[in-house]
């Protein structure tokens, strides 16, 4: 009887440590962009690296829309481009 | 953006600060979230250009954004070449040249790494300047 108890009980926390470790390893694929949300998540690494010349685009400034040349941000100091949308 | 926009501060100067308004990650017709509705932050994705430019204008002032904002087109041209959605940081340095790549958001946005980056960055930059 205590055999089958202790066994019982291992197996439940053979289980639950499966359980738990697949749990994480869905969520950091999820985190990482490997496994994806739904049809809307279009997260991507994209091939740019640390390195690589800046793509060149030309970008209408909010309000007067207005055309901006990225390379004109960067011609006297360095620019942080902060990418995102309201929601 | 809280964060970023003490860095810009804290960098003023030293570096430009420039937003770029991409394809919305949340709104109500494609992947809305609860926290949004909460929020309040309940908006349609923009069909045309004219309905980017206004919600990037809201954004702009609801958020208090006061660096330059330039907006991506509807064909999503920034965000595709620069992997940007939903959120990310690069640094460009004078040569035109990618210095610094953040993570992809929203799990690996990273202002504290911008941060780091920064501080090591920017002084050897305008040393080199000189």
């Amino acid at each position: 009887m205590g055999t089958w108890v202790v066994r019982g009980a291992l197996a439940l926390l053979l289980l639950g440590v499966a359980g738990a470790a697949g749990f994480y390893g869905y969520f950091e694929a999820m985190k990482r962009g490997w496994v994806r949300y739904n049809e809307f998540d279009v997260r991507s690494e994209g091939i740019l690296q640390v390195g690589d010349a800046a793509p060149e685009l030309t970008l209408a400034r909010v309000g007067e829309g207005d055309p901006v040349p990225l390379s004109s941000l960067y011609a006297e100091r360095p620019v942080v481009l902060v990418f995102g949308s309201y929601t | 953006m809280a964060r970023i926009e003490e860095l810009r501060q804290q960098y003023a100067g030293a570096a430009e600060f420039v937003y770029v308004y991409i394809k919305e990650a949340h709104p109500e017709d494609e992947w809305q979230t609860e926290s949004n509705r909460k929020a309040g932050v309940v908006f349609e994705q923009p069909r045309t250009m004219a309905e980017r430019m206004r919600l990037a204008n809201t954004f702009v002032s609801e958020m208090g954004v006061e660096s330059l904002t330039l907006v991506d087109d509807l064909h999503d041209t920034a965000n595709a070449c620069y992997a940007a959605w939903p959120e990310r940081i690069y640094v460009v340095d004078t040569s035109g040249k990618v210095a610094y790549k953040g993570g992809m958001g929203p799990f690996f946005f990273d202002p504290e790494e911008l941060d780091a980056f920064l501080r090591e960055f920017l002084p050897k930059s305008a040393a080199s300047a000189r």
